[in-house]
């Protein structure tokens, strides 16, 4: 079941169970609680991913509203208990640490949220003013964001700080101060009540709904472009698994030689695609192997012809202006060299990296030999 | 941006002036609005108007219908219905686009939305001041606010496109109901952060543009990085092109083909592009034939027909590795593409996928034969129709192209370079050439 029908059965047993909360205690509190706190499962289903698959949940920001409008007791109360059904509803993890891990995240997360509020609000002499109120709220939004980092960074869960996981992070942190305040009011004025929560998510949903977009396209969109590296190994061009092993000793020479993300993910494209023209060329039997110049400038013409692959063109075609291109062009070549010697060669990584070095030095720059042999010993792409 | 048609200026020139005489009237009859108040939501709307994000499917979405509710109820509080007309026109200041062919739409859009805007306040106005100001009175009048805003400014647009046309484009009429729907979520949250505006003040308006502000930023890198695989997919096209001169255009005229099918089904979107893809894509696994059997006129021999028959595996391999088309991919081979009719649990792509591959084989010249008419390539889609082919798809195709009365094949191709291919024959392979050998002569 995706996580979308899951999050509606959620809503769906949300509902009754505030029905019955109303019901049963007409007068408390309760089932506003009680929606609140499937409001904090539903938004563990819906998060908004990150890059490097990491995410940050909708929940965060039904606990600001929570942490400014509850006493601790009813706070800690449903935390505990929606986080206890979101761990058993969130079955699409792959593994019980993973799971556990995000449930110690969350409830510390939740904890930091509640003590900051107070803190700050108790700071402020709980003054019923508009600035008053936005400063508590900020302050227990930049808790969440203080505690999740900690939290992920203790678990060993790389934290990200990209400008996608910044603005994921705004977005839940504005939504989430804007749901309070249609919540709790300021002194007596713009209290909705349940129905600012409610109202007020309607843009973290727009945005979530945005980001989900991306992922999905991010995701099939490198798919395709890995999909497209096999073409060249499946026509016996190459050895199989050439593309993806160059493609992580360049990104690893590219991380060591300090090239921001984008050139390095330009490479990455470049390392993943580098063959890919040679399928257009004449077949192998009927003219012989091609020369690796012209398939490096078939491929570099047929990538500079796509906006978003122009970079990873320059890289392959190895003759751009711009000399970080040309680094990486370099990068890509010492890479694929060393990968030929190693798996169509069967030479060991040792032996291959001398005979790299023992080239005439006018082949290989020392500098990308070092960060060559520095990604090779690094465990990712050892072999 | 299309460029502005001259069939508009007089009925532009009379919104316009509706609209800026309506904001007049008002202004002279109540009072000036506040002035502050104006620039805070005319710079917003301003900002709203060129930040607004195109869809896939051509539309564009914009939180500027949000925001103008906002405005309708703060400035219906100090009741300046010339504030409400006022952030209407400049919701339509955008910059970008615009050039000496297309700044007619400015006016255009400000007489839209102002005109738009003055109904709805004064259906606004109808609902007592008292009930307004508490949420679920307020949400009422908001409701109706956002109706009365959604049917004049589609009734507006209409009468331009009776105007230019001189008819009114079916597109009009379906897009109607679903446009409308979309419109309200937007205009009663911006009726209820007016609420809170009245309340706490203008400092909400930060909380509610960012998160609006950065689902657009997503929206756009999302309609961003689909472009780019969109150009990808066209860079993978032609280098199969390159490979196969028989089958120039061949790809993007079996995915319109798919495309016709898929809206016969009443496919929803999300299926329709993995529809489109998978139709780009269907032959990616030509990629490792090698060029002189894709190009060789004769028949082949059975060893070189096996080594081409491996391009249907690699094809099932790599677009399996997409996860989104993996659903489809397995069943993408010509043997499972076959119709099975006891098969219920086969998805029903790969048959659109493959019903319309033969058909453009059948309606191609390739250099080995001459196309063949659409008639002879209809009859042989039903003749193999429950057999081989899925018949409710043959009978979508065929309905779908009669629908725009399409006509391709023999007689109607726009360009071939096989002009002198013989009138019957069978050749390479038979890569989607599924035409049987006596017809072909």
């Amino acid at each position: 079941m995706s996580r979308a029908a899951r999050a509606g059965f959620v809503a769906v047993f949300g509902a009754l169970a505030t029905i019955v909360a109303y019901v049963v205690e007409p007068d408390s509190r309760a089932d506003e609680l009680v929606l609140l706190g499937a409001g904090i499962v539903i938004g563990e289903l819906l998060v908004l991913r990150l890059e490097d698959r990491s995410a940050v949940p909708l929940s965060f920001a039904v606990m600001i509203v929570l942490a400014s409008s509850f006493q601790f007791a009813e706070y800690a109360l449903t935390i505990l208990s929606a986080e206890v059904i979101a761990y058993f509803v969130r079955i699409s993890q792959p593994s019980l640490r993973w799971r556990l891990s995000i449930l110690v995240d969350r409830l510390a997360v939740a904890g930091a949220t509640f003590v900051a509020y107070s803190v700050a609000w108790n700071a402020l002499d709980q003054r019923e003013s508009v600035a008053a109120v936005l400063t508590a709220l900020g302050v227990a939004a930049v808790a969440q964001v203080v505690a999740d980092y900690l939290i992920r960074t203790l678990l060993r869960i790389s934290p990200s700080f990209s400008v996608r996981a910044r603005l994921a992070w705004l977005a839940v942190a504005s939504s989430g101060m804007l749901m309070a305040v249609g919540y709790r009011g300021v002194d007596g004025h713009g209290d909705v009540g349940i129905w600012g929560p409610l109202l007020f998510a309607t843009p973290l949903l727009a945005a979530w709904y945005a980001f989900e977009r991306l992922d999905a396209a991010t995701l099939s969109y490198a798919q395709t472009i890995e999909s497209l590296a096999m073409a060249p190994e499946f026509g016996g061009l190459v050895v199989a698994g050439h593309a993806q092993r160059v493609a992580h000793l360049s990104v690893a020479m590219g991380h060591d030689l300090g090239l921001s993300q984008s050139e390095v993910d330009d490479l990455e494209k470049a390392a993943l695609l580098h063959h890919l023209g040679e399928v257009t060329l004449e077949d192998p039997e009927v003219a012989g192997r091609p020369d690796p110049a012209d398939v490096a400038a078939v491929t570099g013409g047929m990538l500079r012809e796509i906006r978003p692959l122009a970079g990873a063109g320059d890289i392959v075609a190895g003759d751009a202006d711009d000399p970080k291109h040309r680094l990486a062009g370099h990068v890509l070549r010492l890479a694929s060299e060393y990968d030929d010697l190693t798996a169509t060669s069967g030479t060991s990584a040792d032996i291959a990296i001398e005979t790299l070095r023992s080239a005439p030095a006018f082949m290989h720059d020392p500098r990308l030999l070092t960060a060559l042999e520095r990604a090779v010993k690094s465990h990712s792409v050892s072999r | 941006m299309n460029p502005f048609p001259r069939e508009l200026v007089g009925y532009t020139a009379a919104l316009f002036a509706a609209a800026v005489f309506g904001a007049l009237a008002f202004a002279v009859h109540e009072g000036t609005p506040d002035l502050g108040q104006l620039l805070v939501f005319g710079l917003v709307l301003v900002y709203c108007a060129n930040r607004d994000v195109s869809l896939p499917n051509g539309t564009g979405v914009s939180p500027a219908l949000m925001v103008m509710m906002t405005a309708l109820v703060v400035f219906r509080e100090e009741d300046s219905i010339a504030g409400v007309v006022l952030v209407g026109l400049a919701s339509s200041i955008f910059v970008r686009g615009l050039s000496r062919s297309t700044w007619g739409w400015l006016p255009f859009n400000a007489g839209v939305n102002g005109l738009g805007m003055l109904l709805a306040v004064l259906v606004h106005g109808l609902f007592p001041d008292r009930a307004v100001n508490d949420l679920g009175p307020g949400l009422l009048a908001a409701t109706a606010a956002v109706g009365v805003y959604a049917v004049t400014t589609w009734l507006l647009i209409a009468t331009s496109y009776a105007v230019e046309q001189r008819a009114l484009p079916r597109r009009m009429l379906r897009e109607f109901v679903p446009l409308s729907v979309q419109t309200w979520p937007f205009g009663l949250l911006g009726s209820c952060i007016g609420l809170l505006y009245l309340s706490l003040g203008p400092s909400v308006m930060v909380l509610i543009i960012v998160p609006v502000f950065i689902a657009g930023e997503m929206f756009s890198s999302y309609v961003k990085v689909r472009e780019a695989h969109d150009e990808t997919v066209h860079m993978l096209i032609r280098a199969l092109e390159k490979k196969d001169r028989y089958t120039a255009g061949h790809s993007e005229r079996v995915a319109g083909y798919a495309l016709y099918m898929g809206e016969e089904f009443n496919f929803g979107p999300g299926r329709m592009e993995r529809l489109r893809f998978a139709a780009l894509m269907h032959d990616i696994g030509k990629l490792i034939v090698p060029n002189h059997l894709l190009n060789k006129p004769g028949r082949l021999t059975e060893e070189e027909f096996a080594r081409i028959r491996l391009h249907e595996k690699v094809s099932v391999q790599m677009l399996s590795h997409i996860e989104f088309l993996r659903p489809i991919a397995a069943v993408t081979t010509s043997d499972a593409m076959k119709f099975d009719p006891g098969d219920e649990d086969h998805p029903v792509e790969p048959y659109m996928v493959m019903i319309a591959d033969a058909y453009d084989a059948m309606t191609s010249t390739r250099a080995y034969r001459k196309a063949v008419s659409q008639e002879v390539a209809f009859q042989e889609l039903r003749d193999k129709s429950g057999t081989q082919f899925h018949p409710a798809c043959v009978e979508a195709l065929i309905t779908a192209i009669e629908k725009r009365g399409e006509m391709h094949g023999a007689g109607f191709e726009i360009h071939t370079e096989f002009e002198h291919a013989p009138d019957v024959g069978l050749g390479s392979a038979g890569l989607g050439d599924l035409l049987r050998t006596e017809i072909a002569s």
